[in-house]
């Protein structure tokens, strides 16, 4: 099968780098980025699988982004990673954005932040109609 | 297109009385369940395409069933309605539900309610667009 593809946007650079030093074994490539709008020219050209993104973001808000992509690419599974717990930010991420995942900051890299990514790979095989393994 | 079927959980009669008047005249069939154990008899009798549950309800929690739908039934759409609005009450609704929406009670028919749910019959048909292997692929 060909390997998947990872996109995490934040405008955290410590975020960014975290993840990307966590995740370095992972099964997957990971692309990172710090804003909604280079995060739209890299969907413009690389295929990805799965979008990570933070909500609170200067310019394009994460769920400005993830109604983008939910419009343009729908096979994209999306996640949120953000440290804004409010009830109402929750209920907008899944009711407008669809999301897959609601990952709060501080994640928890080993138990909770890897599954979830994980099972977002395979719910993409699921959703894309991929032959079972 | 074939005729959806909507699923209705909650232990409130009120609740599923007001749901099955206001949504008469709807182009779905619906169901109407007091609890997860009465869903999921339903479920193994009938084709049922969007479930609809409150969170709290005695016996069987609406987490307890949403997470059984999604076990046995993936192809089943899952909302959450629930006058329950605490952080982590939709958190585990939304990662271990994996819910499509969660509407809050008290809800807005009109503007809120019948919209989400049309919504998500148009997303079944395309989360399911691949379907044999849909049911194919967990087990």
């Amino acid at each position: 099968m060909e390997p998947k593809t990872v996109l995490f946007v934040d405008d955290d650079e410590f975020v960014l780098k975290s993840l990307r030093r966590g995740l370095t074994d992972e099964p997957y490539n990971t692309l990172f980025t710090n804003s909604g709008g280079e995060a739209l020219e890299i969907l413009k050209r690389t295929k990805v699988n799965v979008i990570v993104t933070d909500m609170k973001m200067p310019e394009m808000l994460g769920l400005e982004l993830l109604k983008v992509v939910k419009d343009r690419y729908p096979d994209i599974i999306r996640i949120v990673l953000s440290g804004y717990t409010q009830v109402s930010t929750l209920l907008t991420a899944i009711n407008q954005g669809e999301i897959f995942k609601y990952i709060t900051k501080p994640w928890k890299l080993e138990e909770t932040f890897k599954p979830a990514i994980r099972e977002a790979l395979e719910y993409y095989d699921m959703m894309a109609g991929a032959p079972a393994k | 297109m074939e005729k959806k079927t909507i699923l209705f959980v909650d232990d409130e009669i009120n609740i599923l009385n007001s749901l099955r008047r206001g949504l008469m005249d709807e182009p779905y069939v619906t169901l109407f369940a007091e609890s997860g154990k009465k869903a999921l008899e339903i479920l193994e009798n009938r084709e049922v395409h969007i479930i609809v549950t409150d969170m709290k309800m005695p016996e069987m929690s609406g987490l307890e069933l949403l997470k059984i739908v999604r076990e046995k039934y993936p192809h089943i759409v899952r909302i959450v309605l629930s006058g329950y609005t605490q952080i982590d009450n939709l958190l585990t609704a939304i990662n271990q539900g994996e819910i499509y929406k969660y509407i809050t009670k008290p809800w807005q028919m009109e503007e809120e309610f019948k919209p989400a749910i049309r919504q998500a019959v148009v997303y079944y048909d395309f989360r399911n667009r691949h379907n044999t292997i849909v049911t194919q692929g967990k087990e």
